[in-house]
Order: C-alpha cells, then structure tokens, then sequence
C-alpha cells in the first residue's frame, strides 16, 4: 500500500524552563492510504507530539517528514500553512469551533480556502448534522459540536485527518457516535486517518494500533478485523 | 513584598506593551492639566502682582489738550486714589524697514514718583529732567530691534524729524501686549515706546503745560464707570474722545481673552484624555479578569477575600495610573515652563515666575486616581462578587444570534466577513467606546489644524477681497483734498482713493458702544467692504452698514435710527439710520459713505490714503511720502502678509505639532489596546483557523478587519466632533474683538483622519506581529 505520511527518526526536545524534556526519542512511522491508525499511549507518552507533527503544527527538533515520498522542508511557515490547508485535517479534543459561526458557516470557512472541497451542506450531512446546520456552536450539545469539528476537517477532502482524543470530552453514547463517523469518513471517502486515545476499546475499530511509551513507539498490532464502533462499550 | 504584590509587579511586566500605552494616556492628560493650569495660575499671579506694582490703572483717558489744571479736577472725582496725566504723541521710528515702525513718545515725571501706570526700568536709567535727547526705550522693541543703552534712535514726531539716546529699558503694564492700530498681530519688532522726560516730551510736542492722556487708580470696590462718566464730563471741552475701562483698555483686553481660553483648554483636554484612559483600563481589566478566573478561584479557595482580590486587581490599574500622573506632572511642569516663556515672551511680562502649584498636582493625581478607578471599578465587582467555584469553571459561550445588521437581511458573503461582523457584535460597548476615543483623536486634530483654514480663508478674504491696494498711508490729522492730491501727484502711484476713520459712540436704548466710523469715498475700489465670507458689501448712500456683533449688541436691525456721537472735533450727536447689517470678521467698524461720515462728524478731511502703485516703484512712493509732515505711518500690503503670516505660522506649527501627537497618543492607546484584547479573546479561533490551513497573512486580516471598522466607525463622528469643537473654540474667542468665519477645509479633515488610521495603522502592526508568533499547539491545548 502507498506511505501517505511517513516520519523518520523524529525528535522533539521541548525546553520547559531550566530542563530540556524529550518528547520525541526517535519515532519511525508510516501511514498508508487509506487505513485507519489507533496511537495508543498514557498521557505525556508523546502522542499529541507525533500527530501535531505530522500535521506540520509543529516541528520535529530532528529528524524528516515526507508527504508521498517528497520531503517536507521545515521552518517555512508558509510552506508548512500550505501543506496543512491542502492535505490534512484535524479533529480536537475540545472541537475548536468558531462560537460567532454556525455550522454550516463553520464547514464553509474550510471549503472556502480548499481546492476541491465537498460541500459544507453535504460534509454536514455525512456527519449526520444536515438538519442543524444553522445552529451556533452554543445551540449543540458536545457530541454535535465534535461532528461539526470533523465535518469541517473533511470537508476541504484532506489525505489525512488526525484525530487528537476526539472523544476525550464526551460520554461513551455520544463518543460512539463520533467515532462511527470517523469510521464511516474512513470506509467511505477514503480517508487515511490517525487518532489518538488512551482507550484500548476504542482502539480495536482500527486497522493498526502503535503503543507508544517515553516518547517511543514501543509495540504494534494489526487487527486481523476491525470493530465497529457502534457495537462498543466502555 | 505580599505575593499578591509580587502578582501585581510580574503582571505590570507581562503586560508592558498595554501599561505603557495606557500610561502614556494618562500622562498625556495629567500633563495638559498641570501646564496649562499652572501657566494660567501662574500668569494671573504675575498679571496682579505687576499690575499692582506699577499701579496699572483702572480708568484711561485721552483729549485732544487739557491744561495741568485739569488734574486738579481728576484728583477731586470721589473715589479717585491717583491719577497720572501725560502727553502721548504718535510717532514713527526712522529706520531702514521697507514699514518703518510706529509707537508713541510718552512723557514720564522724572522728579517725582508716578502714581499711576508707572514703567518699571529694566536696564539703565530714567532720562534726564527736560532732556529732549534721551529716552527710555520699551524692552521688547529694544530686544527685538537689538538695541543696546547708547544706541541712538531716529524718530519723527509731528513731522519733524528728532534723535534721542537710549539711556535705559523699561517695560509698563499699558504695553504688556504691543499691538499697533492697523495691525492684525503683535510684533515686537513694529511698535516701540520712547520713555521720556515729561518736560522734553511738552517741548518736542509744543504743549506747553497741557497734557492729552490721563490714566486714574480708584480705591477697592469702586464703580469704575462712574468714574469714567465723571472724567469724560471734565475732559469733554478739551477734546475728549472718551473714556476706557480697565476691562477694555486694549492690553489688558487681549491678556484677559487668552487667559480665558487657557482655563477651558485646561479643562477639556484632560477631560478627553482621563476618559479614554478610564475606559482603556477598564477593558483591559475586564480581559484580564476573565483570562483569570480559575486564578481567582484558586485564591479564593484559599482562602482570600472577594475584597481582597478585587482590591489586588483595583492596584494593578492605581499602579498604572500613578505612574502616568507621576511622569504626567514632570512632563507638565515642563511644558508649562516652556508655555510660560513663549507666553511671557508674547505679554512682555517682567520676569514671570512660573510655579506648579501643590493644588494643580493634587486635583491632578485626584482626578486621574479617580478615573482610572471608575474604570476599573465594574471588573473589581465582578472579582470581589465571584462564587468561587463558578470561578473555577471556564465562562460558557453564549453566542447563538446573527449580527443585527444580519438580522435585518444584509449579507456578508464569505464566513471570514460573516465572522468579523459578529465579532464585532459581540462587543458593541468596547467597538462603541473605542470609536469615540479614535473620533476624539481625530476631533483634536481638526482643532489643531483648522486655524490654519481660517487663517488662509482671512488672507483670502481681507488681501483679495477687502484690502486691495498696495500701500497704506495713515495720516497723523485729518487733512484735506489738497493733501490728497498731494499724495496722488508723488511719481509712480497710479491712483489714490482716501480713507476716513472718526472715533464715535453709538448709542440705543442704554446699550453703548465705541467704534471707529470709516468713511469710504465713490467707487472705491481699493478697499472694499467683505463679509466673514468674503462677499462684498455695499457701502450705503446714505446712514451706516452696521456688523452684526454691534448690531446685536445695540439691538437693532435695517432700518432703526441710533445715536451717533462724534468723540473728536466738534463732538457733534446726531441720530442715524441703520441701513444695513452684515456678518463682519471683526466688530470695529462702522461704515458710511465719505460725505456722510463728514456729515455727521462737520468736519471734512480724510485720515488715510490708499495707493495702487506702478510695479517696482513702491520704494521710492515709499521714500516721498515719509518726506511729507502729515503722514504718520506707510504699510505694504505684501510686507503685512509676510510679516502676518510669519508670526502666526511659528505658533500654529507648534500647536498642530503638540495637539497631532495628543492625537496619535489617543489613538495608538486606543488601537494597541483594542487589539490586544481581541487578540486574546479570540486566539483560539485564530489558531483553529491556522490549523486549517488559513495563513499568518489570512488570519492578521481578520483582526485587522475588526480594527478598520472601528477606525472606520469614528471617522465621521470624528470629523463632526472636530466640526463641534471648532464652533466651540470660535465662541470663546470674544466677539467684539474679532469674529472670523468658520472654515476647515477638506485637507484638514483629511490630515486629521490619516493622523489617526496613521497611528491606528502602527497599533495594529505591532500587534500583528503576535499573531505571527501564536503558538497554535498551546493555545488548541487548553479549553478556553
């Protein structure tokens, strides 16, 4: 299968005052076209690093990020703006939608600056959202708000959507519903996506899942058959 | 050190860039207080203690010749303390000046001390008794003429052509503000005074024992007009042209009229300026109040009282404030001095002291204490007021309308605008204030500036409108139509058109006024009447063209009859119909046809020539006139617009300097902070649109946006604000003594416009630069 996204040897040492704290010791990863990519891993294993790094978010202190094989140059800020807008959507823990924007507004400040983007109405309709488009953020419960979040992150079509604890705010019903979207964007546009959880249930509806300790990935497993996130519990 | 304290001095530093513009608000404020109040307190000091040193007088007098035995008489008027009687001649120094300039001789008691008006000797001494041959000379003239003890001085007096030496300086409260008749500004360089033995003046003048100018001190609390009544009723036979009041006497006039406008610029100015900081300090306290929540909370369970934290947050902005006062009251006290001078320098005040009175820096302080807490009263409230565990939990966003303007069916195409609009809406009350502070600025720029359009429209007006001709002759005495032909024979001038000038008083009901009667001939051509709009006015046939300030004063219109008393001459009383009424630039003159004018006053003559002169030959017209005995002073026309606009132009550079850069200091306090604040209010936004791919350019627009249409929002009401305040500052100049048209041009509103988007333009670059540096992964981390 086609590397999408790969990383090579990235390192990440943040300096937190006097102490120098490796986030990053090191990573190698892969992401292929298409599949569906669980990081595992308790708080400060690194995770939140690895995938804003991928997004091009942040920089590696070392190390190399290539997009189907072509190298990305870090430190160019437009160059990395571009390479967001074009290739990669995110999903937030905390939704990170604009509160003065409905929902469908919302979606449409993406499409505006995509290529080729779905249509705002239609985005919001893969989410299951068709019917409260005109809603403000402050008008949806959590679970609305997420769907509207990765609604707008697919809309521009990215390559790939990381989703950093997408369900990290909501309950277990509403977070359900959330990843069975993610799930379908996946089966249905075809999108590469990586998500981050601590939750090992939520990790089985992936076809991979990178365990990550101390900054490293430490093990990987293939599922020989992806769950279905409606069939969950936890 | 408390560790609240520490909070406080680390919160200071954290945010330098918003303390020291607000700071710079407040000092800009305090600083205009305390100059312009402590100039004026020091001013009116220095005014009462000189007045009151030289016994400055409190009635003045001039006759055509009384006998000294007069005085008797002036002495035994009840209430009178003292009275100076003396001669004052008009005379012209002989010097190389295209216009010589003028002044008068005036006699000083040398053997006796003077009772009333008495000159203070600055430099040397007084002149010898009787000596014809030595003068004291007045300081400014000297300064500015650069003429030192010893020097000898060349002057004409009656015709005749007299030298003296200068054996001292002095200065007297009569002369404070040097203002020669004709002239539109005063010049130091243009009007002198010859200080000279009483005796010697009698002689040079031929009066024997008479005297044409009494000056009377009156006891406290006594009716000066009563005494005036009784002195014109004594100097009637001599020729009495009337008496003047203190009030009125020509030097003390304008001092009062500047004084009166130092103590409203002392009050608004600063009024503006502690507003706008009161309202700085309160948004950006309410910011930082709401990004401080879960701090508060966390003091509050602590242990802290609500008071306790609301009084933490009420020192951050007192520390601001202060330290705004404290640079304020330097930075004031040093202007002041600097006022002091340039206005010392224009009255000819001896030595004035300039003190900062404790008084001014405590109402200062006060007041600026005062603001910056009503500013930041609401956001202590709301901390001291604050459960804490709903402190502990972020604020929920409650915004689920459209704009207003949305809402009534405009629509803003892209999310982006659709964005900056509701933005916008979400805080009316800051978008609102801030607009009035930027239109502030913009106001105080369009009073800086618009003196300059007045000044231009009054060169319009009064050289291609009124005063055509190209030199002016005055006469020392009525002279008549063979003194004119006189004038018109000299080569080179083309044609010479009189003038007639009569001190009269008017009369209605129990209003009076003095004014000068000018008598225009048949189709002048030289010197035309114009309105304060430039248009012409017709000269009536028959009755006078009265301005509107007198005729208001009079209380008359077209058409009534008023009494109209010559006070020269034959000193006839007659009444006269008002033929006309029009808006004048300054309420004067009254005007009449020539032969009315020799109608009422029975006596012919004129007082002034008007010459149009073949080009190139004005210096040697010049050189003949001088030559003949009854002309008293020569002007060019163009010498007078260089010379006019040369003293205004240095004043009104400094004033548009000074009140650009109180503009500016509004609008970078106003942008700057405006900008931080949303900045910080919708950094999350701002970075979730980073992350989809929205650039640094992209992202800066949208704030930048918000900023424009705030800028935008102040502009008309700015320019209507300066529009206002231009009226207000044209009432306060009094009416009697000039009354110009309102004009501002289109460049000034420009100006004053792009001085502000200029500074606002800056603001905005500095905070721009933030954006760039907007850690996106930091901000997406935490829930707002």
């Amino acid at each position: 299968m086609t590397v999408v996204l790969e990383g090579r040897d990235l390192r990440k040492v943040y300096r937190m005052g006097e102490v120098d704290v490796e986030a990053l010791a090191g990573v190698d990863i892969a992401l292929h076209e298409g599949e569906l990519v669980a990081l595992l891993g308790a708080s400060g294993s690194g995770k939140s690093t690895l995938l804003n790094i991928l997004g091009a978010l942040d920089y590696p202190t070392s190390g190399e990020l290539s997009y189907r094989g072509q190298k990305i140059e870090e430190g160019d800020d437009a160059h990395l703006t571009a390479f967001r807008r074009r290739h990669i959507g995110f999903v937030f823990q905390f939704y990170n939608l604009l509160p003065s924007l409905t929902a469908w507004e919302n979606v449409a400040l993406a499409t505006e600056i995509a290529d080729d983007p779905m249509d705002a109405s239609e985005a919001l309709e893969l989410v299951g959202l068709g019917d409260r488009v005109d809603h403000f953020p402050a008008q949806l419960s959590g679970g609305e708000q997420q769907r509207v979040a990765i609604a707008r992150a697919v809309a521009k079509r990215p390559d790939v959507l990381l989703c950093d604890e997408p369900t990290g705010a909501l309950d277990a019903a509403t977070g359900k519903l959330v990843l069975e979207v993610i799930e379908r964007v996946n089966r249905e546009v075809g999108t590469t996506t990586a998500l981050i959880t601590h939750n090992l249930a939520i990790a089985t509806i992936t076809d991979r899942v990178l365990t990550m300790a101390g900054g490293k990935i430490r093990g990987e497993t293939r599922n020989s058959a992806r769950a279905h996130a409606k069939d969950l519990s936890w | 050190m408390s560790q609240l304290r520490r909070k406080l001095a680390r919160d200071l530093w954290r945010m330098r860039g918003q303390v020291l513009t607000i700071a710079l608000v407040v000092m800009t404020g305090v600083a205009s207080w305390v100059s312009t109040r402590a100039t004026y307190d020091s001013l009116v000091l220095a005014r009462d203690a000189y007045y009151e040193q030289q016994r400055f007088g409190d009635v003045f007098a001039e006759c055509r010749h009384a006998p000294a035995s007069v005085i008797d008489h002036l002495e035994r008027i009840p209430s009178v303390t003292g009275v100076t009687a003396t001669v004052i001649e008009p005379i012209v120094f002989q010097t190389d000046d295209p216009v010589r300039p003028t002044g008068v001789v005036l006699g000083v008691e040398v053997s006796a001390p003077v009772s009333v008006n008495a000159p203070r000797i600055k430099s040397g001494r007084l002149p010898a008794g009787g000596a014809t041959d030595e003068a004291m000379l007045l300081e400014s003239f000297a300064t500015a003429r650069g003429v030192r003890l010893g020097d000898e001085v060349r002057f004409t007096v009656l015709g005749v052509e007299r030298r003296a030496r200068v054996v001292g300086t002095a200065v007297s409260p009569e002369f404070l503000f040097a203002l020669q008749a004709g002239e539109m500004a005063a010049d130091s360089r243009q009007f002198g005074v010859l200080f000279m033995d009483l005796e010697a003046v009698r002689t040079l003048t031929a009066r024997g024992g008479a005297i044409n100018h009494v000056a009377l001190s009156i006891g406290p609390g006594q009716s000066p007009k009563v005494v005036a009544d009784a002195v014109d009723a004594l100097l009637a036979p001599w020729g009495g042209v009337g008496a003047t009041l203190r009030a009125d006497q020509p030097s003390n006039r304008v001092l009062d009229q500047e004084l009166g406008q130092l103590t409203g610029m002392a009050l608004i100015v600063p009024a503006i300026f502690l507003a706008v900081a009161a309202f700085l300090l309160h948004t950006v306290l309410d910011r930082m109040v709401a990004l401080e929540r879960a701090e508060i909370a966390a003091l509050r369970a602590l242990g802290f009282s609500g008071l306790e934290i609301a009084r933490h947050y009420l020192e951050l902005t007192l520390a601001i404030a202060v330290v705004g006062a404290i640079f304020g009251v330097g930075l004031g006290a040093w202007l002041g001095s600097l006022m002091m001078d340039l206005y010392a320098d224009y009255f000819h005040f001896p030595d004035p002291p300039f003190t900062v009175p404790a008084s001014v820096v405590a109402v200062g302080v006060l007041v600026t204490l005062a603001a910056a807490s009503a500013g930041a009263l609401s956001s202590a409230l709301r901390v001291a007021r604050l459960p804490p565990a709903e402190a502990m939990r972020p604020k929920v966003p409650t915004f689920v309308r459209r704009s207003a303007l949305e809402r009534l069916g405009v629509s803003f195409g892209s999310p982006a605008a659709r964005l900056v609009v509701r933005e916008l809406s979400r805080r009316p009350g800051r978008v609102l204030l801030s607009a009035v502070g930027l239109s502030f600025a913009i106001a105080i720029n369009v009073i800086g500036r618009f003196n300059g359009d007045v000044l231009e429209s009054f060169m319009v007006d009064q050289f291609s409108g009124a005063m055509r001709e190209d030199v002016s002759v005055t006469l020392r005495r009525t002279t008549d139509a063979a003194g004119l032909a006189t004038i018109e024979a000299i080569p080179g001038v083309l044609r010479a058109e009189p003038l007639r000038a009569a001190p009269v008083e008017l009369e209605s009901g129990r209003v009076k006024r003095k004014r000068s009667l000018v008598g225009h001939p048949d189709g002048a051509e030289l010197r035309r009447l114009v309105d304060r709009h430039g248009a012409p006015v017709a000269i009536p046939e028959h009755g006078v063209a009265l301005d509107d300030t007198t005729a208001e004063a009079l209380g008359v219109g077209p058409g009534d009859v008023i009494t109209l008393r010559s006070l020269e001459g034959r000193r006839l009383t007659r009444r006269v119909r008002v033929a006309a009424v029009f808006d004048a630039l300054t309420a004067l003159e009254v005007h009449a046809d020539l032969a009315e004018v020799e109608r009422l006053t029975a006596e012919p003559g004129i007082s002034a020539v008007l010459l149009s002169v073949e080009p190139g030959r004005t210096a040697e017209v010049r050189r003949r006139l001088y030559q003949l005995p009854e002309v008293l002073g020569v002007s060019e026309r163009a010498e007078l617009i260089a010379r006019f606009l040369a003293l205004t132009g240095a004043t009104m550079t400094t004033m548009v300097l000074i009140l650009t850069a109180f503009a500016a200091v509004i609008a970078v306090g106003v942008v700057y902070n405006d900008a931080r604040i949303t900045l910080s209010a919708q950094a999350r936004e701002l970075a979730t649109l980073r992350v989809l791919g929205f650039s640094r350019r992209e992202v800066s627009r949208l704030i930048l946006a918000q900023i424009a249409v705030v800028v935008g929002l102040a502009v008309v009401p700015g320019l209507l604000l300066g529009r206002a305040g231009v009226e207000l500052v044209a009432s306060s100049v009094d009416p009697e003594l000039y009354r110009f048209a309102v004009v501002v041009s289109p460049a000034t509103y420009l100006a004053s416009v792009a001085v502000v988007v200029a500074a606002a333009s800056v603001s905005a670059l500095m905070v721009r630069r933030r954006i760039a540096h907007l850690d996106l992964v930091e901000v997406l981390k935490t829930r707002d």
